[in-house]
C-alpha cells in the first residue's frame, strides 16, 4: 500500500505588516500532530493560545521549562497562555512547537517546545491546556507586535 | 483483535513495506480499553535511513511520573543520558550497564486527561557498523498538580551493530487507553 504525503504543510505567514498576532484558524483535523516553526523579527517574550480560549483571564493553560545558558527550571501554573520562550528573547528566535494528537477530543492537550535565540540562550518547554476540545485555532501572541519578515509555518503529519 | 504480521498492539493501522514519500508513516498503534502491556513495532522495513517515533502516553503504572524504557531487538540497551528540569530544580543523570530509559510519562495518578508527549529518533538504524544510539524529547505538565511534571532530553545506546527491525516500548504496568505511538521512516 503506497503512503500518501505525511509530512505537509498546512499553512505559512510571512508578516508584511506589524501585527499584533498570527492566527492560524479552521485547522483541519485530518491529521494526527501539528509543528509549528516560528521565527519572529521582533524581541521579548512570546506566547499562543488555543481555539477560543484567548482571554487574558483564562487559567486553563501551564507549562514546565529548563532554560539555559546558566541552567535552570521553572514553571507557570494556570495561566493564560503557553510560552514560547522562558529566558530573555533579545531576537533571532528560532521554536518549533509540536503538539501530539491535537485533535482528539478524550485528553488535554501538550506541547512541546524547543527553542534558540539571541541572548545565548536555549529553552525546553512542556505545555499543557486543560482542555479536551479538538485544537482548530492557534493564535500567537508576544510582548510586542510581529515584526515585518517574521514567519510562521504550521505543517501536519498523517499517521497511517 | 488478531495481530498483524509484524506488529503487536490493540489497533495497527499502516502503511506497510511501500515508502513513497520522504517522511512515511510506517505503522500507528492506539490503545483501546484496558490498556496495553508494552507497544512493539516489528518487522521494520531496512528501506529508510531513519526512524522516529512520536507518542502520545500515559501509563497505568500507579503513580505520577513513569519511566519509558525502550529495547532494540528485544536487546535492553546499555546505557542512557539525560537532562531535566521538574519546574523547581534541574538536573542530569545517566546509568550505565542498565536497560535503557528513553523518557518519562504521566502514570494513572496524574490528573485526568495529562499525557506525555514525545518524539524519539533513531538515526542509521539499519547501519551494521555502528551501535545503535537514540535521542529523544519527553515533557509532561501537570498544572503543578504533583504528577512530577518534567521536560527532558535523553539519549540511550545500544551496544549492538545489528541492523534495527524491532522496538518495543514499555512503561511499567503498561500504557493507558488513548496513548497513541507512530513509527515514521525518513529517507535519506
Amino acid at each position: 500500500m503506497a503512503a500518501g504525503n505525511t509530512y505537509t504543510q498546512i499553512a505559512s505567514t510571512t508578516v508584511g505588516t506589524s501585527t499584533a498576532s498570527v492566527v492560524f484558524s479552521s485547522i483541519p483535523a485530518t491529521y494526527t500532530d501539528l509543528v509549528a516553526i516560528v521565527t519572529p523579527t521582533q524581541s521579548g517574550d512570546l506566547w499562543f493560545q488555543l481555539n477560543t480560549d484567548t482571554s487574558g483571564a483564562s487559567t486553563n493553560y501551564s507549562s514546565t521549562w529548563l532554560y539555559g545558558s546558566t541552567p535552570g527550571s521553572t514553571r507557570d501554573t494556570n495561566a493564560y497562555r503557553i510560552y514560547m520562550n522562558w529566558s530573555s528573547n533579545a531576537g533571532n528566535y528560532l521554536g518549533i512547537i509540536q503538539l501530539n494528537n491535537y485533535s482528539n477530543t478524550t485528553t488535554y492537550k501538550t506541547a512541546l517546545i524547543r527553542n534558540g535565540m539571541n541572548g545565548a540562550s536555549v529553552d525546553l518547554g512542556v505545555g499543557l491546556w486543560r482542555n479536551t476540545a479538538a485544537i482548530d485555532t492557534i493564535t500567537f501572541k508576544g510582548t510586542n507586535n510581529y515584526g515585518v519578515g517574521s514567519t510562521i509555518s504550521l505543517y501536519g503529519i498523517k499517521a497511517a | 483483535m488478531s495481530p498483524i504480521l509484524g506488529i503487536t498492539a490493540s489497533q495497527i493501522t499502516g502503511h506497510l513495506w511501500a515508502p513513497s514519500t520522504d517522511f512515511d508513516s510506517i505503522a500507528t498503534t492506539t490503545v483501546g480499553a484496558g490498556g496495553t502491556a508494552s507497544i512493539s513495532f516489528t518487522s521494520i522495513p531496512s528501506t529508510y535511513k531513519h526512524l522516529q517515533i512520536r507518542l502520545f502516553a500515559r501509563s497505568t503504572q500507579s503513580t505520577g511520573t513513569q519511566n519509558v524504557n525502550m529495547s532494540l531487538n528485544g536487546g535492553p540497551g546499555s546505557t542512557w543520558h539525560r537532562v531535566f528540569g521538574n519546574g523547581t530544580s534541574v538536573g542530569a543523570n545517566a546509568q550505565i550497564s542498565a536497560s535503557v530509559i528513553i523518557g518519562q510519562i504521566s502514570g494513572a495518578t496524574a490528573a485526568s486527561g495529562v499525557f506525555g508527549v514525545a518524539t524519539i529518533d533513531l538515526l542509521d538504524y539499519k547501519e551494521t557498523t555502528k551501535y545503535k544510539t537514540a535521542r529523544a524529547l519527553f515533557g509532561f505538565d501537570d498544572n503543578n498538580g504533583g504528577a512530577g511534571a518534567v521536560v527532558q532530553l535523553f539519549s540511550g545506546l545500544w551496544q549492538d551493530s545489528t541492523a534495527v527491525s524491532s522496538i518495543t516500548l514499555t512503561a511499567g504496568t503498561g500504557f493507558a487507553q488513548y496513548t497513541s505511538a507512530a513509527l515514521y521512516g525518513i529517507k535519506g
